[in-house]
């Protein structure tokens, strides 16, 4: 997308006229918005048309309008479509600039690209025309694309809207005969379509732009989608594209496809005895294959995704082999290396990303865009990451794609989601587990000199467990050594002014599966001198890594919360001839989503404080946004509190 | 310079499949050599650099191979997939790669393994990628990868080759073929390196090669990247070089020659420039005249790109010459201060080309006979027998100064008969001032609410206009409101709005109120107030405790700032010292203090910050921790904090 800027300005002589549809609903004009609303989208209308055959034609028109400077980049349109198994039949824009112009736009202006341009390889591509370059405020750009393809699954589904406002928006899907469609309304009343024939049309109009706000839900749970799934009248006459009436269809169809590649060879076997030779219990083994698999590089190939590629993993031994996989390799490859000692495994499809995404109510693989593994839980095994199936027992869930999260944990954005056993007529629609809050802690020591002139010798010592844990560990991880140091620095010279750090050592616990860090601090000037005789200082000496600030006075959309606990003590050494004046007086908050502490204790010489905050995964309802709000607020105000020294007598 | 043993590994004989042969040592490596901590580091790299001429056509053929030890997850990680971005014509061939575990077998890349494809196509060209997974990738063990690529229609003139990696590099070395020519001869210099003696290796070819290179980082005011990074520089030159003073006389001359005759006024530069000119009384106001009017009435495309404004889609005519300019009324920034030169000249000036080196990329050296290292310009006009410098293509640089990047240097005064270089200088602290005006109303609950005014002149002005030119007001309010909240807290922002004036203005205002909940500490019976409220919550500038590269800052300025606080009813000030002032000898100062008005009820705080007297803007890595110190102490005398108490209650 960023090469769009590359799009020259030669005018197209396909598609010369302007469309009618354009003009009327460049005519109709945009509503009024509010200022900051870059863009509305006057037109947005998805037609898909299915023949007997199961070949879909998918035509996308849009319609819009630029309001502000910032909205140009709404003007634009793009076409996803996999290499050899959908076609791009056209491709046309126009735009009407407000000076009366009309400028049009066909596949020579259009940019061709690798869908996911990280993936070493995809067969995904995607088109587009952008025309933001010379899109000024008040121009219209109007688009229109034709995909011909013939998906694997019979279903799709489709959002009402972007970002931005929607003045109209129509899904229109037109069926052969004996096929008939099921639908499901996500994040809105269910949608009710209006019947001509074999064309059904849904639409909703004035829909307002999306608020950015903190900690609200994906904008996947936000927008209106209407979810759909096309259904012979008779089975049998599906011409071979999946269809699901149920979970377990689903669980059935992905167990079929993967099955093959479950295969056990002595390569496999081989690496997985090596692996568990030294384990004492299945816990061990499992393990032990587990953090070997992590190991495994996260590497992307993505062919034949027009045959159920998306889904099928490579080869356990060619896995092996090569030392690199995607998520569903990597989850298969564990797999076949526990069933080769003898340890029942099953792939899990998952949604990576926003635990509220997969929704019950429609049964289809397309849901998911990540794979992990459920294994068998060893007797007597629970941690964290089990769960109780109805027919497979108890079971571990695993994602061996995220190297950062141990076996019995699960990644904070995978948890509370709605996953699918892959388990043929058995599988099914499960709950992922939620850790609570104690799981996900950070424990913080800070040991603190302070001198009578305000320098300061510290010393912080954390250990993070569950999902923190996995956050300093991915972080660590990202960087190099003298990177992560000079980062630590940054952090602790934010709170501490002045700091210099003299040695930062970090790492996992391996008894705890935590990670630790270790920090020596200095700093010549912290406290602050008032007159000749008091001395201020505040006692938060380091705060917490990601700042939260709820400014806005109102709130449109839920608050999301994380379970997580922060603890932290911090000791302070006071300066000989000084004694504590004044305190902060202690704080307790405590609401049903989480609660804060902060207390201090005077000891001869010294000052502790004690402060502790705890958070619930929770998603409020945004009429509980003041509440939230004077939570956080609370939380800030004990946070930059200052204790006042005194010079005794 | 090295010993010429380490080109010896640039010319050892391939092992089977073009390998060179693995050292036990280099299996058994633990940790890197050059860096202890480092992921991976690049036990070798070979480049070489082939220019042919064959059939008539150009091209240059550039190989590579590298080794490089993986020690951690991390470099596993980074180290498992390699990526050959190309353009258009180019093409990668002969793609090699394989991974010696830590147990020293290998895994060889197969050639299914290599996938080429089209990241994008536009009417404008390809971007292709040549991509590849390495197999088995995992601490402890080897990758090595080469692969060759031809770059059709261009010999290697003024090109870097780099030596540095964003891991440590062992020995790294190039083998340079030029194309064999009696006129011209292919040259070199290494920057921020010591590498070996050129050695003739055969074949045409000539190697050159450094080693023990640490990792390329980035620090906080750095300077720009080639002027720290390990790097070589090849291109062609005359056979036989004239001393460099020769050089630079031609190159003033040739480019002279070349400004003379686009700038040459005709009849209707003639007749506007005695227009423009005609009430003005002094030369100097006849040249500001002449400025202005380049300025007002030449549209600047060069400021449509900057300011992302939506594109004719005609294609626009480039100008050959001023007076195209002038019939288009249009034109890029090298356009206008053309027209300019053209106009001034018409009007009796004596007006030269100056070339000059941007800062922000590279300095000027005059050691290196290229004019690589002229990269931008500006027009000399002699005013009362001295040499001044304009650049109205600019926008909202002023009338007589230029850009940072273009002071602080030498300009080449392009001349047909002589060779002339004139420093410019760095503009003084006072040509680039931030002021801050904050009058505000503390409440007895630690709030405070009021109205704040921001002002930037000179450089800081043309820095705050550039980030902000792309955006749309709504962005520009969005980015000060997220720097305020960030700084202060829950702080309420409203009413923002900017002025950034007409072009000649040197003032560019931002206007806003805010309100800060708890901004004053309570403790009982006090009240605690930072009175230096435009540095509350701001980040430390230098955090680091060591440093690698010198600091630099791009020019001095001048920090200004007054705030007025409004006390509580009743409330008065308990004993509190002033900050004390911080001298930078030669350098600057910060000094600051506070008054409370005649009535008792309002404190008024200033603080004044000088840096860069005397054109210091440049510092060795080994002066870093005096500079981190001076910051560090300003840093903690904005904290200053003062006690507020309510004297009914008592102290």
């Amino acid at each position: 997308v960023a090469c769009a800027a590359l799009l020259v300005g030669a005018t197209a002589r396909a598609a010369d006229k302007t469309p009618a549809w354009l003009t009327e609903a460049a005519a109709a004009g945009a509503p009024p918005q509010p200022a900051g609303v870059g863009a509305c989208e006057l037109l947005r209308e998805c037609s898909v048309t299915v023949d007997a055959a199961g070949t879909r034609t998918t035509t996308e028109r849009g319609v819009i309008k630029v309001l502000e400077g910032a909205g140009r980049d709404a003007a634009s349109c793009q076409v996803v479509y996999v290499r050899d198994q959908s076609r791009v039949d056209a491709m046309h824009g126009w735009l009407l600039t407000p000076g009366g112009q009309v400028l049009r736009y066909g596949e020579k202006q259009s940019v061709d690209e690798q869908l996911v341009p990280q993936d070493v390889y995809n067969e995904m591509r995607v088109r587009l025309i952008s025309v933001r370059d010379e899109a000024a405020p008040g121009a219209v750009f109007g688009y229109e694309w034709t995909r011909v393809d013939h998906p694997v699954c019979a279903q799709f589904d489709w959002a009402f809207q972007d970002q931005y406002p929607v003045r109209m928006s129509r899904l229109v899907l037109s069926l052969p005969p004996h096929w008939h469609a099921q639908t499901v309304t996500f994040n809105h009343a269910p949608l009710v379509p209006a019947s001509e024939g074999s064309t059904q049309r849904w639409e909703l109009t004035d829909l307002p732009a999306l608020r950015e706000e903190p900690l609200a839900p994906d904008a996947g749970g936000l927008v209106a989608r209407l979810a759909v799934s096309l259904l012979p009248d008779d089975p049998a006459r599906a011409g071979g594209v999946a269809t699901f009436a149920s979970w377990t269809d689903v669980s059935t169809w992905l167990t079929a496809l993967c099955e093959p590649r479950a295969r056990v060879d002595a390569t496999v076997s081989s690496q997985a005895r090596a692996r568990v030779a030294a384990a004492h219990t299945g816990l061990d083994s499992v393990r032990a294959i587990g953090a070997f698999v992590q190991g495994v590089n996260y590497i992307a190939i993505q062919t034949g995704l027009g045959r159920g590629g998306g889904y099928l993993p490579h080869p356990a031994n060619e896995v092996l082999r090569n030392g690199y996989g995607d998520c569903k390799d990597k989850a298969n490859l564990m797999r076949v290396l526990l069933a080769s000692v003898g340890m029942p495994a099953w792939l899990v499809a998952i949604y990576s990303g926003d635990p509220g995404r997969v929704r019950q109510e429609w049964p289809t693989p397309q849901q998911f865009n990540h794979c992990i593994l459920a294994v068998r839980a060893p007797a007597g095994v629970a941690l964290a990451a089990s769960i109780e199936h109805p027919t497979l027992g108890p079971l571990l869930v695993f994602d061996p794609t995220d190297p950062n999260t141990p076996l019995g944990d699960l990644p904070a954005h995978e948890q509370g989601s709605l996953a699918l056993i892959e388990a043929g007529d058995r599988g099914g629609l499960v709950r992922m587990p939620s850790t609570p809050a104690d799981s996900n802690r950070l424990r913080r020591e800070v040991e603190v000199k302070l001198a009578a002139d305000g320098a300061l010798e510290g010393r912080l010592h954390e250990r993070s467990t569950g999902s923190r844990a996995s956050g300093e560990r991915s972080f660590r991880r990202s960087v190099s050594t003298p990177d992560y140091a000079r980062s630590i620095e940054h952090w602790i010279a934010h709170g501490v002014p002045g700091a210099t750090t003299q040695r930062v050592a970090a790492g996992d616990d391996p008894l705890t599966g935590g990670f630790e860090l270790e920090a020596d601090f200095s700093s010549q000037r912290y406290g602050q001198a008032i007159g000749s005789s008091m001395l201020t200082f505040r006692p938060a000496t380091v705060g917490r890594r990601e700042v939260l600030v709820f400014s806005d006075s109102t709130r449109q959309y839920p608050i999301v919360l994380q379970s997580e606990r922060t603890e932290e003590t911090a000791t302070f050494s006071l300066p000989a001839g000084f004694a504590v004046d004044e305190l902060p007086p202690p704080a307790r908050i405590v609401m049903d989503f989480g609660a804060y502490e902060a207390a201090y204790e005077r000891r001869e010489g010294s000052l502790r404080l004690h402060r502790t905050l705890a958070l619930e995964r929770a998603t409020l309802p945004a009429a509980r946004y003041a509440e939230v709000r004077r939570f956080f607020e609370g939380v800030r105000r004990a946070e930059t509190a200052v204790v006042v020294l005194k010079r005794s007598e | 310079v090295l010993p010429c043993a380490l080109l010896l590994f640039g010319t050892l004989a391939h092992a089977e499949g073009g390998w060179d042969p693995l050292t036990p040592q280099e299996l058994a490596l633990k940790a890197s050599v050059v860096e202890p901590d480092a992921d991976a580091e690049v036990i070798f790299w070979r480049g070489s650099v082939e220019d042919r001429f064959e059939g008539g056509n150009a091209s240059t053929v550039i190989s590579h191979y590298l080794r490089i030890k993986v020690f951690t997850p991390a470099g596993a990680e980074k180290f498992s997939s390699v990526s050959i971005v190309t353009w258009e014509r180019a093409i990668v061939s002969e793609v090699k790669a394989r991974t010696i575990r830590p147990d020293g077998s290998i895994v060889p890349l197969s050639n299914k393994a290599v996938f080429s494809t089209t990241l994008m196509k536009s009417s404008e060209g390809k971007v292709r990628s040549t991509r590849f997974a390495l197999p088995a990738v995992e601490p402890g063990c080897i990758i090595e990868y080469r692969y060759y690529e031809t770059r059709p229609d261009q010999f290697s003139h003024n090109v870097r080759l780099q030596l540095q990696q964003d891991i440590p590099v062992q020995r790294v070395s190039y083998s340079i073929k030029p194309f064999a020519s009696e006129d011209y001869v292919m040259r070199y210099v290494a920057f921020h390196a010591a590498v070996s003696k050129l050695a003739d290796t055969g074949g045409g070819f000539y190697t050159i090669g450094a080693e023990h290179l640490p990792a390329f980082v980035e620090e906080p005011d750095m300077p720009p990247e080639e002027e720290v990074r390990a790097w070589l520089f090849i291109y062609y030159s005359p056979t036989h070089e004239k001393p460099l003073a020769g050089f630079w006389r031609d190159v003033g001359r040739a480019s002279a020659q070349e400004f003379a005759e686009s700038t040459r006024p005709n009849g209707d530069l003639h007749k506007l420039a005695v227009g423009v000119v005609r009430d003005a009384t002094t030369a100097e106001d006849r040249l500001r005249r002449l400025f202005d009017w380049c300025r007002a009435e030449i549209h600047n495309r060069t400021e449509d790109e900057l300011k992302d404004a939506p594109a004719s889609r005609d294609r626009t005519k480039a100008n050959k010459t001023s007076a195209d300019v002038l019939a288009s009324r249009a034109g890029t920034a090298y356009d206008i201060n053309m027209l300019f030169a053209a106009l001034a000249r018409a009007a009796g000036f004596e007006v030269r080309l100056a070339r000059v080196a941007s800062r922000n990329r590279r300095f000027f050296n005059f050691n290196v006979a290229s004019e690589y290292f002229l990269d931008s310009s500006d027009i000399a006009v002699r005013l009362d027998g001295k040499w001044r410098f304009f650049d109205p293509g600019s926008s909202r640089v002023p009338y007589g100064e230029l850009l940072w990047q273009e002071e602080g240097g030498r300009a080449l005064i392009c001349d047909e008969d002589s060779l002339r270089f004139a420093d410019i200088p760095v503009s003084d602290p006072e040509r680039a001032t931030r002021t801050r005006l904050a009058t505000l109303r503390l409440e007895e609950d630690g709030s405070l609410e009021g109205d704040v005014t921001l002002r930037w002149t000179g450089h800081l002005r043309h820095d705050e206009w550039l980030d902000a030119a792309d955006q749309s007001t709504a962005e520009r309010t969005d980015q000060l409101t997220q720097h305020y909240q960030a700084a202060l807290g829950a702080a309420q922002i409203s009413n923002v709005h900017f002025d950034d004036g007409a072009d000649r203005d040197p003032l560019t205002v931002a206007t806003f109120h805010v309100r800060v909940a708890d901004y004053a500490q309570r403790t009982g019976k006090r009240l605690l107030l930072q009175p230096c409220f435009f540095e509350h919550g701001s980040s430390p500038r230098f955090s680091s405790s060591t440093r690698r590269y010198p600091v630099y800052f791009h020019y001095p300025w001048v920090e200004r700032d007054t705030v007025t606080v409004e006390l509580p009813p009743g409330y008065a000030v308990g004993e509190a010292a002033e900050p004390e002032p911080v001298e930078l000898p030669g350098i600057g100062r910060y000094v600051a203090y506070m008054r409370l008005t005649t009535d008792a009820r309002r404190l008024v705080y200033a603080r004044s910050f000088r840096f860069g007297d005397g054109e210091a803007i440049l510092f060795p890595s080994d002066s870093y921790s005096g500079i981190k110190q001076a910051f560090d102490t300003i840093e903690h005398r904005d904290g200053i904090t003062l006690p507020l108490f309510d004297p009914r209650a008592g102290e």
